[in-house]
């Protein structure tokens, strides 16, 4: 009885979570009218009504789909920009952060506290703050209005650097120590036990960052101008609610590739989140 | 195949007492060499400096003849074994005892064959597929000891491998590390705090304390020739028996202190305070008058029994205070 009361309050909750994407995938199946008469309180001004919504529509249709694969190249060119981004901070990081990592996990050099410090420090100031100097230094370097104003800094992120310092710590001493005597070098030493070791908090480093880059909002906000050149993430908000359909159907489409690699790398995730807040 | 010299090597860590002093020692090919010492006097250190893993504050080594100062662990061709046993915990044992035969860009099917026999000889050979989180504590040792021999080194370097195992394993692996050295006859630097291992061991022992060497020699000559009281207490089953004779330090080893139940003359009389059986002999603690001496005898000890005991002059051992 009892687990069936606990089944039911968890059910509930996971209900209130995932109503906001349900909410999208059935506003996008419906048909133009149904979504009409449904949106009249908000859309019609002499309509004094609430808006209404139903679990399911009174007619499936992927009109709306069928409206943004063949109608709406616009769509697909952000897409793709979102693609970009991601793709060039994801590998901006794994061939700029993962070695950093490395460095202040295994060696000591000069000033390595008060790098690290900084590091630190960088994770935790917010964007807002960082803005106008990032911005006059991209002004200068003449990246303004490219992807590479989103991309650049992205790559040079700190907090992927932190994540994946505390998996290299992890490593024992004497591994590393072991492979020095075997006659590994460090390069050697870095993609045998390095890379291995650290796989898992590399994998969760970036799944966060790429969720982090997927839904980015104020960089391209700010730093691009051109329409062809924004991200999906600021083509949504900018959809007009008279298209209402396709709105639903962009977003839809949005959410998918950021659910399906939080759900392959799951597993990393979860374990590199515990890693990173229990101490080994 | 290699001789070691050591000469005058230290190490002094920022703002500290030095961890290394004066450190000599030259091993011939072959030898089997233990530094052995209380936790703290600086013979880790020293492995470590050997290695290259940690950077000496002056002195030099030379190995067969020609100095390894600037080189680093890459390149000195020495395999250690370390406490933890340091495997890589990503590959399986085949790949770990692969790995140094790897880097050094041997053949696939050497390198197989090679891993294969060593894995033979250390009785590993069913392990060969798993990976150090499935294998024991004694397991892992052998893999790492594998890894060690798979490739020839100049020297073998040992720091406590012994010390996380439990006593059963630990006398089998004694044996085999003895063994082993002997058949590949590379000369090994094996660092531990257990007199009994440094004993069973080494073909010299290097006493160390508080980073100097008190004293080099056989486990025979540092048995019955301690060159001082720390060196005498350090070494034998039972601790030695010390005591102050005015300006001299005399110590005895309870093995060679005679025992009676009765009357004998001229024998010093004493106190039994407490006795036990530890396998082989009766062990007691006694009350006389330089102090409280442990004893051994092969009939049973009882508390509050009066003994006689006697010494012969030629086994106490004395050395000038300092």
């Amino acid at each position: 009885m009892k687990s069936k009361a606990g089944l039911m309050c968890v059910s509930f909750f996971a209900f209130i979570v995932l109503y906001p994407a349900l909410f999208i995938l059935i506003g996008s199946l419906m048909g133009e009218e149904e979504l009409a008469s449904n949106l009249a309180g908000i859309l019609d001004k002499s309509v004094d009504d609430y808006v209404s919504w139903s679990l399911i529509p009174k007619e499936c249709s992927i009109e709306s789909y069928r409206q943004i694969m063949l109608f709406e190249p616009g769509f697909f060119v952000l897409f793709w920009n979102t693609v970009k981004i991601c793709i060039g901070v994801i590998i901006g990081q794994l061939l700029i952060a993962v070695p950093a990592a490395w460095g202040f996990a295994m060696y000591d050099f000069p000033l390595k506290k008060v790098l690290f410090m900084l590091y630190i420090i960088f994770m935790m100031l917010p964007f807002q703050v960082l803005m106008l100097p990032e911005y006059l230094v991209l002004s200068r370097l003449g990246l303004l209005d490219t992807l590479w104003s989103v991309i650049l800094p992205g790559a040079f992120s700190t907090f992927p650097v932190f994540i994946i310092y505390n998996f290299f710590k992890g490593i024992p001493e004497e591994e590393v120590e072991a492979a020095r005597l075997d006659g590994a070098g460090e390069f050697r030493i870095f993609f045998s036990i390095g890379i291995p070791a650290g796989r898992s908090g590399i994998a969760a480093a970036m799944i966060l960052q790429f969720l982090e880059y997927w839904n980015i909002v104020e960089q391209p906000m700010i730093f691009i101008d051109s329409e062809e050149k924004l991200p999906l993430s600021l083509y949504l908000p900018n959809m007009n609610l008279e298209n209402a359909g396709i709105a639903f159907a962009a977003a839809f489409l949005s959410l998918i590739p950021s659910v399906l690699i939080f759900r392959l790398g799951q597993e990393s995730l979860e374990s590199g989140i515990t890693a990173t807040t229990i101490k080994r | 195949m290699a001789e070691l010299k050591i000469t005058n090597l230290c190490k002094t860590y920022e703002g500290t007492v030095d961890a290394v002093k004066d450190f000599n020692l030259e091993a011939k090919d072959g030898e089997f060499i233990v530094i052995v010492g209380p936790s703290g006097c600086g013979k880790s250190t020293t492995l470590r400096m050997i290695a290259g893993l940690e950077q000496p504050s002056a002195g030099s080594i030379l190995l067969d003849g020609t100095s390894i100062d600037h080189l680093p662990p890459q390149k000195r061709d020495m395999a250690m074994i370390f406490q933890n046993y340091a495997l890589y915990e990503n590959m399986t044992a085949f790949e770990n005892m692969a790995f140094p035969l790897k880097v050094r860009g041997v053949k696939k099917a050497e390198i197989a064959s090679k891993v294969t026999a060593v894995a033979e000889t250390l009785k590993i050979s069913e392990l060969l597929n798993r990976r150090p989180g499935a294998l024991s504590g004694g397991e892992k040792q052998r893999v790492a000891m594998g890894r060690a021999i798979v490739r020839q080194p100049k020297l073998f370097l040992m720091d406590e491998p012994l010390s996380n195992l439990d006593a059963k394993m630990r006398l089998a692996l004694r044996e085999e590390i003895r063994q082993l050295q002997r058949r590949t006859g590379v000369t090994t630097i094996y660092v531990t705090h257990d007199q009994g291992e440094a004993m069973a061991l080494a073909d010299r022992v290097v006493v160390m304390d508080q980073g100097r060497i008190r004293q080099i020699g056989t486990p025979r000559e540092l048995y019955s020739n301690p060159g001082d009281p720390f060196v005498a207490s350090f070494f034998g089953n039972l601790p030695m028996n010390l005591w102050e004779d005015g300006d001299m330090i005399c110590g005895v080893r309870p093995e060679d202190i005679s025992l009676s139940k009765s009357f004998v003359q001229d024998w010093e009389k004493a106190t039994l305070l407490t006795g036990y059986f530890n396998g082989m002999q009766w062990i007691g603690e006694v009350r006389c008058k330089e102090g409280r001496f442990t004893v051994c005898a092969d009939w049973e000890m009882k508390q509050e029994q009066t003994i006689y005991m006697h010494c012969p002059e030629d086994k106490i051992h004395r050395w000038q205070q300092k």
